[in-house]
């Protein structure tokens, strides 16, 4: 017996995958900003000669590098949330645990990056009075963002392709909408490939406009 | 009331913890090897000058690059059952999904690992009157695997992250013996946490010995 593939049941629920889309990306967005901004407070701190600041950052990036993403979720969304007494909506769940892990990985490139500044530049920004504050703002992370933004574009992809795993605690993204429909209709093989095109359609399109960006940075 | 964390529950199981790390090494011992294999042969066929290897290779690459673990492994365990009516057991669909993927993954690894080797080494082979297989054999691959171990070391330790993922079908690995766990003792952020924090401590001792080892061949 032959199975019979059913695609005017996808297409009739197009417009349902469409936002799923949005939310993907939305969640991911949004996760994205958080991890961009604690990221280059842990890089700083790791790369800090204090050691009250640095050991905690590197204990930071370790665990989260370690940590994998799925344990994460269900760590805020179940165990944090009963150790906080509250009770966290799905996107803010997964807005943290995408949120800390990335900020762990952005870390790390962000380190890489701002060591990547040869020495005396920050020489020279001290030299000409600027303060250690002034000399990071205007002339080590300017020049370092140019370094790392290839690697934050590859985070991006990842972190898109991760937030799928938020449909486990009912984010109503793409991964979580196949899911419903493939129950209602019974028809995983239809949802699943669809849901699964979408992610590569996704994944392709940035990842030809990170390689764009590299190349116009190499050229700048 | 603040909640007040009671690890008991978890160190009363903890033998039944251990014990599901089997499954978890498992995974991961099966996901890298097959992976290897399936990398070397993908890798291999992507640089050949045929495009009727090639192009298919890429494919093959692209297509793991671009999906979502978890959108793979639902859509193997439930589409693709459904589809060919192939019933498949949890840890072997598990099994495979890592595998394939990793062979994905560790195929660019191979791939950039070969393409290291100058081209002076392969012609030098050739004129000393070694056939293509012989080459690679006897010199190419026996260089690339010094390049190729650090990357490979790193796959192994996604794997083993990755190797959470499939407690969705099932299999009695240490996230879903965790979560087993806290349905029964309404424990989560105490098993949870406990469950991170041994993925931690599998991955930062499994990125100390890469580290190792890349530092043993950089001197041999």
């Amino acid at each position: 017996m032959g199975y019979k593939l059913d695609l005017k049941v996808v297409l009739d629920n197009m417009d349902e995958f469409l936002l799923a889309v949005r939310m993907t990306l939305s969640v991911s967005a949004v996760a994205m900003v958080v991890a961009l901004i604690l990221g280059l407070i842990i890089a700083l701190m790791r790369i800090s000669k204090s050691r009250i600041l640095n050991t905690p950052a590197q204990g930071y990036i370790n665990f989260f590098q370690g940590a994998p993403q799925y344990v994460l979720i269900f760590w805020v969304y179940y165990g944090l949330a009963m150790l906080l007494n509250v009770n966290f909506r799905p996107f803010v769940a997964g807005v943290i645990s995408l949120g800390t892990q990335y900020a762990g990985f952005l870390a790390e490139i962000y380190r890489s990056g701002i060591q990547a500044i040869d020495r005396g530049q920050r020489e020279a920004a001290m030299a000409i009075g600027l303060t250690s504050t002034q000399s990071y703002r205007h002339v080590i992370l300017p020049q370092a963002i140019r370094i790392v933004l290839p690697s934050i574009g590859n985070m991006w992809i990842a972190m898109v392709k991760d937030s799928s795993l938020l449909s486990v605690i009912g984010v109503v993204e793409i991964m979580r909408t196949a899911y419903l429909n493939s129950n209602d209709y019974f028809r995983p093989f239809e949802f699943y490939t669809t849901a699964a095109v979408l992610y590569i359609i996704l994944t392709f399109v940035f990842f030809y406009g990170n390689q764009v960006l590299e190349r116009r940075l190499k050229v700048g | 009331m603040p909640y007040i964390p009671d690890f008991g529950p978890v160190l009363r199981v903890w033998n039944v913890l251990l014990a599901s790390l089997r499954y978890t090494f498992m995974l991961a011992v099966l996901a890298l090897s097959f992976g290897c294999l399936i990398g070397l042969f993908i890798a291999l066929l992507r640089i050949s000058r045929y495009r009727f290897l090639s192009v298919p290779a890429a494919l093959y690459i692209n297509f793991f690059r671009g999906i979502p673990q978890m959108v793979y492994l639902i859509w193997l365990y439930f589409g693709i059952a459904m589809a060919t009516g192939v019933d498949f057991e949890p840890t072997l669909a598990a099994a495979i999904c890592l595998s394939t993927q990793y062979g994905g993954y560790l195929a660019e690894i191979f791939r950039s690992g070969i393409q290291a080797i100058g081209r002076g080494q392969t012609e030098a082979a050739m004129t000393i009157g070694l056939t293509t297989a012989q080459t690679y054999r006897y010199v190419i691959l026996p260089q690339a695997i010094r390049i190729i171990i650090p990357p490979v070391g790193n796959m192994w330790v996604g794997a083993i992250k990755d190797s959470s993922l499939v407690s969705l079908l099932g299999v009695m690995e240490l996230m879903r013996t965790a979560q087993v766990q806290t349905t029964m003792t309404w424990r989560p952020f105490e098993f949870y946490t406990t469950v991170a924090l041994i993925y931690v401590c599998i991955v930062w001792l499994s990125s100390k010995g890469v580290a190792l080892l890349e530092r043993r061949l950089r001197y041999a």
